[in-house]
């Protein structure tokens, strides 16, 4: 249950400086580096992660209500536009262990029968999703051998420009700075196979797994870090949290949120859903560290 | 070059406001999207599609960068869906809270300065403080609360927090444009935030209280 009569005025105005700003603005490295400085060192991590909310709700609601006053006629979202983010709510979902036993394919069915606005190409998308629990509970792959390029257990195939296509695009761009590193497994018992890849200078790349333990996301989300040689970061950048649904080959894209000089390592980490500002570490099955 | 800030009211028409769709009224849907069902999501999008593309439009430089933070950001609804708290913030809030998040990540922070409306007329688009009633009436919860409580607070601090908050101007512009000293901009800013911030989640508190 939150506690609605927290406060931020414990804290020195420097760190309320910096939700501030954070809300507003943005933070700069050096700025995000006295962040998860601060909140490593507080004693109640989630409270900080919730003040620092607070302050973003907070403009966030100025923002809708400035919105409103100002805005003309709402404009609703373009339909091809719509179509792109479905089929990313199809691919999202199917990577993430389902949960309950309302699967897509029973609410596909329903949404269907009771004369939901999908179109045909949704359709389509659901029924990928549908296929992909269905290959995730009973290991039968409906697609056969359509993705051969793509491991056996890959979860999804849709028709749209995928996320393999994305990675090849990125890797047939060849960029100068390209790096390949492979995972090294810190534990024993793990089998996991794959590679993190990676450019500098586009501030863009992809890890690809292979055998790494499927989590449940209302449990635990893996959590990428990579490692700047950048002095002024004290902290690894936070690359974005994922799940994975199966033990299949899957390809993921990094999402750093803030730029990276010089990356030479990277590391995976099992956190708390949504991931966490700094991480203890205590779960850390994977490192890529560039030679 | 400064631009007065007090300006002549400029608002919509009643008819033009009517037909926003009421953001808060229906019961929430992220729960529900949480668990992955279909129908919440088409539903999530839309009721907040139109929410998410307008915050992309005014934020990205050009459409096609607005067209790829949209589906940014609702991968990121979609991994945030089950973090929802109906007792802490709205659902449109709470949405417009993600997608400011990745935008400011993406796009605000490298956006050139120049290139950032500050005239006189954005600055008159802000000035409503002559609203009717009916629009008023369309926003709910949280929004219609910082309404409130920003109305409240003093007329200059008012303009800086909008064109912090909606403009998306850094403190330095905001200084450059209006002629405050940067100082000043930060205070206005840290005062009036705060103020914000404690008044809406000591309301938050209140509701439940009475929910309760």
């Amino acid at each position: 249950m939150i506690d609605h009569t927290m406060t931020s005025e414990e804290f020195p105005q420097w760190f309320t400086d910096l939700l501030l700003l954070r809300a507003t603005d943005g933070l700069d490295v050096e700025q995000q580096n006295q962040f998860d400085q601060f909140v490593t060192n507080h004693p109640d991590r989630d409270r900080i992660e919730l003040e620092a909310e607070k302050y973003e709700l907070t403009a966030a609601a100025i923002d809708l209500s400035i919105q409103n006053s100002v805005s003309e006629d709402a404009v609703p979202l373009p339909g091809e536009l719509r179509r792109k983010v479905l089929d990313g709510a199809t691919k999202h979902f199917a990577n993430v262990a389902p949960q309950q036993d309302d699967t897509p394919s029973g609410e596909l069915k329903q949404a269907l029968q009771s004369g939901s606005s999908l179109t045909s190409r949704e359709a389509l998308a659901w029924f990928a999703a549908a296929a992909a629990v269905v290959l995730l509970l009973t290991g039968w792959n409906p697609f056969g051998n359509a993705t051969p390029s793509i491991a056996v257990n890959t979860p999804i195939e849709v028709p749209s420009v995928s996320i393999e296509e994305k990675f090849s695009e990125f890797t047939n761009g060849n960029p100068d700075d390209l790096t390949r590193i492979d995972w090294s497994a810190t534990g024993s018992n793990s089998v996991t196979a794959g590679e993190v890849v990676w450019s500098d200078v586009l501030q863009e790349g992809y890890m690809i797994f292979q055998g790494l333990k499927p989590n449940n996301p209302s449990k635990s989300q893996y959590q990428l870090w990579i490692f700047d040689t950048d002095p002024s970061q004290e902290h690894p950048v936070d690359g974005g949290v994922f799940d994975i649904a199966a033990n299949g080959k899957v390809i993921i894209p990094i999402d750093a949120r803030i730029p990276v000089t010089k990356a030479v390592m990277f590391a995976i980490t099992e956190e708390k859903p949504g991931g966490v500002v700094v991480s203890d570490r205590k779960r850390l099955p994977l490192l890529a560290k560039v030679d | 070059m400064a631009v007065n800030l007090i300006t002549a009211p400029s608002y919509k028409s009643k008819s033009s406001r009517l037909e926003h769709p009421t953001l808060n009224t229906e019961a929430p849907v992220l729960p529900d999207v949480a668990a992955g069902q279909p129908d919440a999501i088409a539903t999530c999008l839309d009721r907040y599609g139109g929410l998410v593309w307008s915050l992309a439009r005014r934020n990205c430089p050009d459409e096609q960068t607005a067209e790829d933070a949209v589906q940014d950001i609702f991968v990121k609804i979609w991994q945030a869906a089950d973090r929802f708290d109906v007792n802490f913030a709205s659902e449109a809030t709470f949405i417009a809270m993600i997608a400011r998040r990745r935008l400011i990540d993406l796009y605000r922070k490298r956006r050139p300065e120049s290139t950032t409306a500050t005239d006189t007329d954005s600055l008159e688009r802000f000035e409503d403080s002559h609203r009717d009633a009916a629009s008023h009436a369309e926003l709910k919860d949280d929004a219609r609360q910082a309404e409130d409580f920003l109305a409240e607070l003093p007329q200059q601090q008012q303009h800086i927090i909008r064109l912090s908050v909606y403009d998306g101007l850094s403190h330095t512009r905001i200084a450059e444009s209006t002629g405050i000293a940067l100082g000043t901009v930060k205070t206005q800013i840290r005062r009036g935030l705060g103020e914000l911030q404690r008044r809406l989640f000591a309301a938050k508190a209140q509701e439940g209280v009475h929910h309760d």
